[in-house]
Order: structure tokens, then C-alpha cells, then sequence
């Protein structure tokens, strides 16, 4: 994996110049809608979230019942992507799997950047020995391979979703944690902060109301690219036996059977795996173009 | 040359303190794990059961077992395996799965270099001609579709395809043993990394190629064009190495799906067995041993940052 | 011995299609042996032990077994046939003493010759190694006691002679012999040999590596490889025309076929390891390749578990090892619902190919081929009712409580995915209940179903050792075995269905074959397992490979193997 966590990691790391004027988010918004690549992938990101809200409430078919027809069975009228090998609908759980992805990736997202945000604000306010700790906390685990941790960890907790989650966030705290810890680092020697705590503001609010704020776009971006990674993790993890427990449709867990019956029939590993590239590429294009339009020095 | 030698011990100070805390959680970590591979679904005897985790020092303190496997360790010695033919010495097993995993990573991070800065290079110097619209857009569609998916793609094409078509003539032989058992899965492995890197290349070879003195010599003609190329690149990769660290990090990583796959006897398939089947040993000493190779892999690559730019040193 | 034309004639049979639809017709003319005989075959894991005396995994059985010979063996037909011992043994009219007359011409391949101490010597040391076979051994007087490390030397066992063995048994067991011709730990080994080299370290070297059966260990790389020859001279006979085996180690399912399809492998799945369903199917739909594909008769069943101590199904809650006969039975019920909710026949269309690698199991707990089968059809709770089903659930669960948060464990591999995958599909479909499954590693079910922690439904699968229905009662359904961290992992524990083992034990086969139905019979009547499937083998054979024979135990051997031009 690895894919997003570490390399668009270690791209969005570079040193980030942040714009100040207060129309910052007018202007980026305005960037993102003329990039053609950022506008598909919003799109693409935007059917894959309406499919996976409707799913839990209505498919073709229930994507548990087996037997529907003959195993294996390929594109007929009443089943538009075919059967699989347990003759189960496979677009039923094509959209379900939509479902299961989204919770992964955006858990695993959300819960690495949450984490990441904390270590690197504390490491960047406080400085000193908290951040010769966290650090050498972050450039210890950053030499381990995020996958062996993962792997071990869902052999100790059990195959979940949540667990899942938490198996991804543990390694994928690290870039967002650097990112954040650099972000507060340059953001604290401003001006207007030293003003603000000239003037008695609390450390904590000088957090929330200046460093923060002013953060965001390059934490956005790396919580875009969290995504995508978590989805491709889920997919190896799925793939080695560990992924989310059966029936429930991942489409980690479709490709992987699929390849199973690669030659006796395409069809099964064919959507899934389209499915889950065009996710990944949406949040990709997505990420890069908001990027790009958050900080315009770093367009091509 | 001596802050180098300072800054080279520090490293290999932290990869030690690495190798250290990884190898203790992981051992406190699987040891959590519920099961044994001492147990079987033949009725067991409960004796029996005694003996073995008194022969394998599994009867042990936590604390004790792992100072024992780190004493071991340290003199070269992985312990014995717990699960297939069990108390036979691992070392030399997971010698030759280390050469076979660092072989076919060497091969993959080859390919991911040569090829990403070759793409990234052409479409910086055509920028905005179709061969970078193509190259661009070729690498965001290849760093996104999975590595597995590139493994399946190139599995079907491969073994099952060119075997047809060709009526047996054109096989690729899944595993590893053979010298032409290498290019596919190494291009699978190497594939969505070589994309990342053509991406990183083209944009920060842009950036050098937009100075003056290059446009200049640019204008030159030519012998100039081929200076420029020369000169320019040797800037341009210093942001490019910078994420080779990672990069290996993440070849590695992706080494245990892709020898998964493509039935490879590396250490990374060896991981992935040990791990369910309880085979401790195994377990700690691969972590551990991914963990040193990514840290002296990040080590390498920092050190090589002076030779490329002389103004950084250490 | 057994008569060699018997497996020679059986592959026959099976191969007529073959030579029938071969294409290239002069590749496949009889007679024409390769020149080159060396049978490559590819295996999964490596190999568990390489000693007798430790072998816990039935894959390394159908390998050692080539290089190591017990007092008896099967033949295809599961019949015993004398191999170390000339004959079947004289057993006295108590049937205690059972008097054997071994082979005098019987070499190691190191040219020691075999005599009766060194079988009393290599069944004292598996006594002592007490690995998980070890129950083979357990009739003999003393066995245990050495076992548990209470005596040095099987008290039992006494060498009149050189080629005389005399074991006396504590009480008379008439499946006795069956057990001796089980290819595990009673397989002889050289003393001197192991004396010298070190109790465990003499496995390590091919050149002290020493067996006596007809091939020989020539080199091994630790999950890689394993070499093998014929033995020159074996005392046995012929070797047949083989000159090497090599087993290649480590190659996944996928893998073994793609390489069997280039040629690389001449036989896939005899060591313990079927074909991927997938496979199958696609030989199956191939007219070519369809003759290269035979499936044979397993010995498994695979079913679900009951927890019989504690938790919804069981009859009342016990301390595992206690009897678990309480009236009424609280749990039976719902266990008949369970049972009766899946329908066998969709599973095996689902998760085997079209029926093709499993069957139905409409017979009870002992598989079709064994002895002890209640025969097709007689499991009334096999028979797929849905309407009565939810009857009897509804009468089972009046108050809907006891039907949540049910899971299925099993441990995860893709037949047992789509296995389990099916069941619980199905009992969402005919009884409205949401099971959820719970795959894990083998290791974590393993352990979790002997300490009897799982309350809802596992996985149950067995493979019968041997041909004789003690087999089954004595490792799986008798009150001994019913407590922690014990085989009877549904501690299921009737102390009359004891009495009845007990007593058929103490009979030779046909006398006691009555009893072990009856008491098979009870194990269907209190809905013990839910059984599910009857497993089949099936292997790859390249149409230049001959007079590969098997039998649903595994049994494989390579001196019956050559390999014609192709």
C-alpha cells in the first residue's frame, strides 16, 4: 500500500506557503472548479457517496442470498453485472461494497487525522522535550512497514470494520502528524500569534482560533489522500484472508475471490476491481486538485 | 566528512533503538494472540502439550522469552520454527527468503527509478506536448489502480492469455527459482511507484528547467538541449530522492502482497504464514528484519544527498 | 503382500477415457516409458514432521509413508494388507495378546536388517515422544505409562524371537490391527542409526535420514524442496520404474495448476491437498481437460459443532467432562432447526463445483466409505424442511432472544468461506435468523473449540484415520475427550453412548459393527453435528502419468508410478 500514506505523504510535506487574505477559501474553490481532473473526481466521489447512503436501504438484491441462479453465472437482463461464485448478485454488492469502503476509508482517515492533528499540535506548540518525544516516536514507527502492523494487529483484535479501522489509522497517523507538527512549528513564530499572546490569550484558544485554522488546507489534502490509501489497504488486507468477515460485500473481498476464478470467469474480479481503481483515482484527482488549489505555487 | 560520521552513528543509533521496540511490541503483540501452533485437531494430550512449550521455552515469563530471542538474535541465531517441521533452526531459511525478497525488490525499485525519471524527464521537456498530457495522465491512472489489480492484469496477460494465444509457446512461469520468473512480478511491484516518482520528476524538473541559465543554453541548440537534460536532471533529483525512502518502505511493503500472489518464497509470504500460524519466531525476526532494512535503506539515502547537491552536508 | 495388479488395475479403469479422448494418440501409447522419471509435485506447506514418532499432521503421512513401513497397510479397497509383518497376527482367545510374525528379509535402507527389537524399540520411543498419534499405541499394556513418562519401556510388548513381536493389550481392542496400519508413528525406525546421530538430529541429514520402505531421502532444503530415490535392492521388491521424486514446497493452489498446465508438475493434490474448486470447475467444463481431473472418495465430513456445556443449544449448562444427558434436552430443539434449515444438496451445489468435490451428508457423523456409514438418507434431520424449521425454532425461542448474536466460527480458507458463506445465507433465507460468521486463523478456532468457549455454531470437520468406526467414537464423542482443552470439542458427554463404544471396542469389526451403528445413531438422534458435506479428493493428472492410485486415506505410493513418453 503505502501508495498514499507514505508518497503523497511525503509530497504534501513540502513546505507550505500559506496565503492570508480571508478569501483564501473563495479563491481555492473558485481554483478547484476550473481544474477538469478535481471536477471529475468530485463527481465520481460524489456517486460513490450517494450509492453507498442508498445501499444499506435498497439493492437489486439482498446481497447476502446465495443461489440466485447458477454460479458463476455471467451479464443476464435480470442481473446486470452476473453472478458470483456463490451465485449472489454481484451489483447488489458492488453497491454495498461502496458502503463498506466509505467506512473504511473515511473512518480510517478521520480517526488517523484526528490523532495526527493532536501529536503534531502538541509536538509543534510545546516544542522541546514533548517534541523530541513525539518525534522519536514518529520516526521510530515510521520505519516499520504499515502493512505487518496491520496484518498483526486484525490477527489480535479480529476481522471488523472497526478493527479494520483502527489497524489502518495506527500507522496512518504518521504523515498527518508530521504535516500538522511543521504547519504549527512555522504558524507559532507569526506575528499575530506572538500579539496574541502579548495580549494573555490562552494557549488554547491560540490553537484553535489562529494555528489551526490556518492548517487546514494542507491537513484537507492529506485527509483526502488518507482516504484512498485506506481503501487500497483494506483491499490487501482482504486479499491475505484478514480483511472485513463475509457475506458483507468489500470490494476487497470480491476481487480477491474473483481471482480465484479469474479463468473460469473474468466477470466476478472485473467490477470490484474497477470499482475500486475509480475510487482511488477520484480521490486522487480530487487531492491533487485540492492541492493545487489551495496553494497555487504548487501547481505544474 | 566527521559530522557525516556523527550523523551516521546517530542513525544507526535510532535503526538500533528501532530494531529494539519493534521486535518487543511485536513479541508482546503476538504472544497476545489467542491459539498456539502447538495445537493440532487431533485430540491433544495435555503432557504432551507441557513437554513442547517447555522445550520451546514458551512455559516462560514474557520478559525471559524475549530476552533469550533477543540474546540469540543479536549473535545471528533466529531461534527454531514452531510450525512446520518444528524445532529446526530458522537462520538459514530466512537467509535465503531475505535474498529473495531483496532481489526481487532490488529488480522492482530498478524499474520504478529508471522508468519514473525517464517518463517524468521526457514529458518535462515536451511539457505541454501530447507525450506529457499522456505520460501525466498514464501515471495518476497507474499510481491509482492497485498494486493487486496491476498483479491480477499481468497474471491474466502473462499466464493465462499469452498461454493460449500462443498455444503454450509464450509461458510465464508464476514463482520464483528461474531468472525470467523475475521481470513480472517486479514490474507489478515496481508499476505504481515508477508512476509517483515520472510525476515527482516532471514537476521538479520543471521548476529547474524554468531558471534563466537553462533557458539560455536551451536556446543553444542541441548539444545545448543534451547539457541542459544532463545538467538539469542532476537538480532536479534532489527532491526525487528524498522520497526514495519512502519509496522503499513502500516496496517492501508491497513485496508481501505481490510474493503472495505471484507464489514467491520470500520473506514476505513467510510473514503472512507465520503470522497465522502462530510461528512466533518467524513473526518478531521478520518484522524486525523489515524494519532495519527500511531504516538502513533511509540511512543509504540520506547519505546520498551530498553527492548529488554539495551544498548539503552533515 | 498385496497383489500389485490390483491398483495397476483400478487406474486402468479410470484412465480408459483418457486414452480414448487423447488427441496426440502416439504420446499416449502404453508401454513407451519416459526416459526421464523423475515425478515433479508440488505441495502447499512444508511438511509438519519428518520423524514417525512426531507426526501430529496428515500431511506428512502420504510422504513418509514412501520412506517408512508399519506392520500393515491399506490397499485401495481400505483392506489391510501385511507390509512389515508376514501376515495378519494370531490373537488369543481373550483377544489379548496379539502374536505378530514379521518379514525376515526386512532391511533400512542403510542395509541394517529390521527385527522385532526394533520394533519394540521405535514404538517404546513414539510412546515417549507421546506426539498425537500416540493413541495408536495406547491398547498395549504399559504404553500409556510410558506416554506420560511413569515407565521407560512398554511393558506390553515382548520379542520371543527376531521375527516374532508379542503385544499384550490391557483389554481386548478389535480395531487394533486397523490401527497399526495407520502410517504414522509405529512405522519402524534404526536404532543404531538414531543412537548415533541424536534423537531429533537424525532428520536433519539425508545421510542419517533412514527408513526401510522403498524410497530414500536424498536431499532437502527447509520449505523449498525435497528429494527422494528408490531404494536399490529393497527387501520389498520392486521400486517401480521412478528414479527420483521431487517435491517442490511452498506453491499455493493457484500456482500447483498453473504449473501442472505447463507441464512442471506431474501430478497435483496427492499430499494432502485438493485442487481449488475453481480449478476443478474449469476441468470439469473442459472437454480436454476434463480427463485429466479424477475425484476420489474422501474420508471427511465437515458440519457444525453444538457447545453441549453451555450456551443456547446445549441441553443444560455442565462443566465440560460431566455427562450432558439432561431431560429434557433444552437445546435440541433449536438444534433440529438449525439442522434441518439447509439444505445440503444447495451447499454442495454452491461451495463444491455442482456437487462435484463434496456430497450431501444425509448419513450421519461417519462418511460414506467408511465402515460404521448409516447409509444414504438416514439422518432425518439432513432432510431440508424450511416450514418445519422455523416451527421448531419458534418452539425452541418462543421468547426471540435465544436466536441472537448466534456466529458461525470456522477458520478461513476459501472452501470454508464459501461453505460457511452458504450456511449462514441460508439460515438467513429459511429461518429469518441473522448469524453472523466469524472466520478466523486455524490456530485461534482451534484452541477456542477444545476449551469449549464457543457458544454458538463452529466448524467441524474430520477425516477418518482409518477404517474402523473407533476412529471416530474414541477422538470425538466419548466423555473422556469431553472436557478442556480435549478433542470432543462439543463436550458432548452420554455415558450410555460409553458403555456401547466400550463394548464394541472390546469386539473384532463384524461383531461390533451393530453396536458403533447404534451408537452413530445416537449421535444423529441428539443432533451432535450438524453434518453437512462428505469431502472428496481430487487430483491433477498429466495423461503421461501412470498408475497413480489412491484412496480416501491418502494413501499414495510412488513405486506404483511411471511416467510415459509425452
Amino acid at each position: 500500500m503505502a501508495t498514499a500514506t507514505a508518497i503523497p505523504g511525503g509530497i504534501a510535506e513540502r513546505d507550505w506557503e500559506m496565503p492570508e487574505q480571508v478569501g483564501l477559501w473563495q479563491d481555492s474553490w473558485r481554483r478547484l472548479r476550473r481544474n477538469k481532473f478535481a471536477v471529475i473526481g468530485l463527481v465520481i466521489v460524489a456517486v460513490v457517496i450517494v450509492d453507498a447512503l442508498i445501499a444499506p436501504f435498497w439493492t437489486p438484491y439482498e446481497t447476502w442470498r446465495q443461489a440466485l441462479g447458477p454460479t458463476y453465472q455471467g451479464i443476464t437482463p435480470a442481473h446486470l453485472l452476473g453472478l458470483d461464485e456463490s451465485g449472489r448478485d454481484i451489483l447488489s454488492r458492488l453497491m454495498s461494497g461502496a458502503t463498506v469502503a466509505l467506512e473504511v476509508g473515511i473512518g480510517a482517515s478521520a480517526l488517523a487525522s484526528l490523532f495526527g492533528i493532536f501529536m503534531g499540535l502538541i509536538a509543534g506548540f510545546y516544542r522541546g522535550k514533548i517534541d523530541a518525544v513525539i518525534s522519536t516516536i514518529i520516526n521510530v514507527w515510521y520505519g516499520v512497514p504499515d502493512l505487518l502492523v496491520a496484518m498483526t494487529l486484525v490477527v489480535l483484535l479480529g476481522r471488523g470494520v472497526i478493527n479494520l479501522v483502527v489497524a489502518i489509522a495506527v500507522t496512518g497517523w504518521l504523515g498527518m502528524a508530521r504535516l500538522v507538527r511543521g504547519q504549527t512549528l512555522s504558524l507559532r513564530e507569526r506575528e499575530f500569534n506572538e500579539a496574541a499572546r502579548a495580549s494573555g490569550t490562552r494557549s488554547l484558544t491560540i490553537v484553535f482560533r489562529h494555528i489551526l485554522p490556518n492548517a487546514l488546507g494542507p491537513i484537507i489534502v492529506q485527509a483526502t489522500y488518507l482516504v484512498p490509501a485506506a481503501i487500497i489497504f483494506e483491499a490487501f488486507l482482504s486479499l491475505l484472508g484478514l480483511g472485513v468477515p463475509p457475506p458483507t460485500p468489500s470490494w476487497g473481498d470480491m476481487a480477491s475471490e474473483g481471482y480465484k476464478s479469474l479463468q473460469v470467469a473474468p466477470h466476478i474480479i472485473l467490477a470490484p476491481s474497477i470499482a475500486i481503481s475509480l475510487t482511488v483515482l477520484a480521490f486522487n484527482w480530487l487531492g491533487d486538485g485540492l492541492r493545487d488549489a489551495i496553494d497555487p505555487r504548487m501547481r505544474r | 566528512m566527521r559530522g557525516t560520521l556523527v550523523y551516521t552513528g546517530q542513525r544507526l543509533v535510532l535503526i538500533a533503538f528501532t530494531a529494539l521496540a519493534v521486535s518487543s511490541i511485536v513479541f508482546i503483540g503476538i504472544h497476545l494472540q489467542p491459539g498456539s501452533s502447538l495445537l493440532t485437531d487431533r485430540p491433544s494430550n495435555p503432557v504432551r502439550l507441557q513437554q513442547l512449550l517447555h522445550q520451546f521455552n514458551l512455559d516462560l515469563p514474557w520478559p525471559q522469552q524475549y530476552w533469550i530471542w533477543l540474546t540469540h538474535a543479536i549473535r545471528g541465531d533466529m531461534g527454531v520454527s514452531l510450525s512446520s517441521n518444528r524445532g529446526e533452526s530458522l537462520t538459514p531459511v530466512l537467509l535465503r527468503e531475505a535474498g529473495v525478497s531483496m532481489t526481487l525488490g532490488f529488480f522492482a525499485i530498478l524499474f520504478t527509478i529508471f522508468v519514473g525519471i525517464g517518463l517524468g524527464t521526457l514529458a518535462a521537456i515536451r511539457q505541454n506536448t501530447w507525450v506529457d498530457y499522456v505520460a501525466s495522465t498514464a501515471a495518476v491512472i497507474t499510481y491509482s489502480i492497485p498494486p493487486f489489480v496491476w498483479a491480477f492484469l499481468l497474471i491474466i496477460v502473462t499466464v493465462t492469455y499469452l498461454y493460449t494465444l500462443t498455444g503454450g509457446a509464450i509461458y510465464e512461469d508464476i514463482g520464483w527459482g528461474k531468472p525470467e520468473q523475475i521481470p513480472v512480478p517486479a514490474l507489478a511491484l515496481g508499476l505504481p511507484y515508477a508512476a509517483i516518482v515520472a510525476r515527482l520528476t516532471r514537476a521538479s524538473m520543471l521548476e529547474v528547467i524554468r531558471q534563466d541559465y537553462v533557458r539560455t543554453a536551451w536556446a543553444k541548440g542541441l548539444t545545448g538541449r543534451v547539457v541542459v537534460v544532463r545538467h538539469a536532471l542532476r537538480n532536479a533529483l534532489i527532491p526525487v530522492v528524498t522520497i526514495l525512502g519512502p519509496l522503499v518502505t513502500a516496496i517492501i511493503t508491497g513485496s508481501v502482497v505481490i510474493e503472495f500472489l505471484f507464489g514467491i518464497p520470500g520473506l514476505g509470504k513467510e510473514f503472512v504464514n507465520s503470522i497465522l500460524s502462530r510461528d512466533y519466531n518467524i513473526t518478531v525476526a521478520v518484522f524486525t528484519a523489515y524494519a532495519v532494512i527500511v531504516g538502513f535503506a533511509n540511512l543509504a539515502v540520506d547519505l546520498s544527498y551530498p553527492l548529488l547537491d554539495p551544498r548539503i552536508r552533515y | 503382500m498385496r497383489p500389485s495388479g490390483l491398483r495397476a488395475w483400478a487406474v486402468t479403469l479410470g484412465f480408459i477415457p483418457i486414452l480414448g479422448l487423447a488427441a496426440c494418440g502416439s504420446s499416449s501409447t502404453s508401454g513407451n516409458l519416459a526416459k526421464d522419471q523423475t515425478l515433479n509435485v508440488p505441495m502447499q506447506d512444508d511438511v509438519a514432521h519428518l520423524d514417525p514418532a512426531d507426526i501430529d499432521a496428515a500431511t506428512d503421512i502420504p510422504i513418509l509413508q514412501n520412506m517408512f513401513v508399519g506392520l500393515y497397510k491399506f490397499d485401495d479397497k481400505l483392506n489391510i494388507q501385511p507390509y512389515g509383518a508376514k501376515a495378519l497376527p494370531d490373537v488369543s482367545s481373550d483377544g489379548k495378546t496379539y502374536t505378530f510374525h514379521l518379514r525376515s528379509d526386512m532391511k533400512f535402507s542403510n542395509g541394517d536388517p529390521v527385527t522385532a527389537q526394533d520394533w519394540i524399540y521405535s514404538w517404546t520411543r513414539a510412546a515417549k515422544h507421546n506426539a498425537a498419534y500416540e493413541g495408536n499405541l495406547s491398547p498395549i499394556i504399559g504404553a500409556d505409562d510410558v506416554a506420560n513418562g511413569k515407565a521407560t519401556s512398554i511393558s506390553g510388548l515382548s520379542a520371543p524371537d527376531a521375527n516374532t513381536l508379542v503385544a499384550k493389550l490391557s483389554a481386548p481392542a478389535g480395531y487394533f490391527v486397523t490401527m497399526l496400519a495407520m502410517p504414522t508413528e509405529t512405522e519402524v525406525v534404526d536404532r543404531k542409526v538414531i543412537d548415533k546421530a541424536g534423537d531429533t538430529a537424525w532428520t536433519n541429514d539425508a545421510s542419517t535420514y533412514i527408513g526401510s520402505g522403498p524410497f530414500k531421502m536424498t536431499a532437502r532444503v527447509p520449505k523449498q524442496s525435497m528429494d527422494f530415490a528408490p531404494v536399490a535392492n529393497w527387501w520389498g521388491g520392486s521400486t517401480g520404474t521412478l528414479t527420483h521424486v521431487h517435491i517442490d514446497i511452498g506453491i499455493d493452489q493457484v500456482s500447483q495448476v498453473k504449473k501442472f498446465e505447463s507441464g512442471g508438475y506431474g501430478v497435483v493434490g496427492p499430499l494432502n491437498q485438493n485442487v481449488d474448486t475453481d480449478d476443478v470447475l474449469r476441468y470439469q467444463n473442459d472437454p480436454v481437460k476434463k480427463s485429466l481431473l479424477s475425484i476420489l472418495p474422501g474420508v471427511r465430513v465437515t458440519g457444525l459443532g453444538f457447545n453441549f456445556t453451555n450456551g443456547p443449544f446445549a441441553p443444560a449448562k455442565v462443566t465440560p467432562g460431566q455427562p450432558t444427558t439432561h431431560t429434557p434436552d433444552d437445546g435440541l430443539i433449536g438444534r433440529e432447526a438449525i439442522s434441518m434449515a439447509i439444505d445440503r444438496a444447495q451447499l454442495a451445489d454452491v461451495a463444491c463445483v455442482h456437487a462435484v468435490t463434496c456430497a450431501p451428508a444425509t448419513g450421519g457423523p461417519i462418511p460414506k466409505g467408511v465402515k460404521g456409514y448409516l447409509g444414504d438418507n438416514t439422518d432425518q434431520y439432513a432432510k431440508f424442511d424450511a416450514t418445519k424449521a422455523k416451527q421448531l425454532l419458534d418452539q425452541w425461542d418462543p421468547g426471540k432472544t435465544k436466536r441472537n448474536g448466534i456466529k458461525i466460527r470456522y477458520n478461513a480458507s476459501a472452501i470454508n468461506d464459501k461453505i460457511f458463506g452458504n450456511v449462514q445465507a441460508q439460515l438467513k433465507a429459511n429461518l429469518g435468523i441473522d448469524v453472523a460468521t466469524a472466520p478466523s486463523d486455524f490456530p485461534t478456532l482451534l484452541a477456542e473449540r477444545k476449551n469449549k468457549t464457543i457458544l454458538g455454531l463452529f466448524r467441524e470437520s474430520w477425516g477418518m484415520d482409518y477404517n474402523h468406526p473407533q476412529d471416530w467414537f474414541d477422538n470425538l464423542s466419548i466423555c473422556a475427550q469431553a472436557g478442556v482443552g480435549k478433542g470432543n470439542n462439543e463436550g458432548y458427554c452420554n455415558p450410555a453412548l460409553d458403555t456401547l463404544v466400550a463394548s464394541a471396542d472390546a469386539k473384532q469389526l463384524d461383531q461390533a459393527l451393530p453396536q458403533y451403528v447404534q451408537a452413530n445413531k445416537i449421535l444423529v438422534d441428539n443432533v451432535v453435528w450438524v453434518n453437512l458435506i462428505y469431502g472428496t479428493n481430487q487430483f491433477l493428472t498429466q495423461k503421461w502419468v501412470s498408475g497413480e492410485g489412491n484412496n480416501g486415506f491418502y494413501d499414495y505410493e510412488w513405486k506404483e508410478i511411471s511416467l510415459q513418453q509425452h
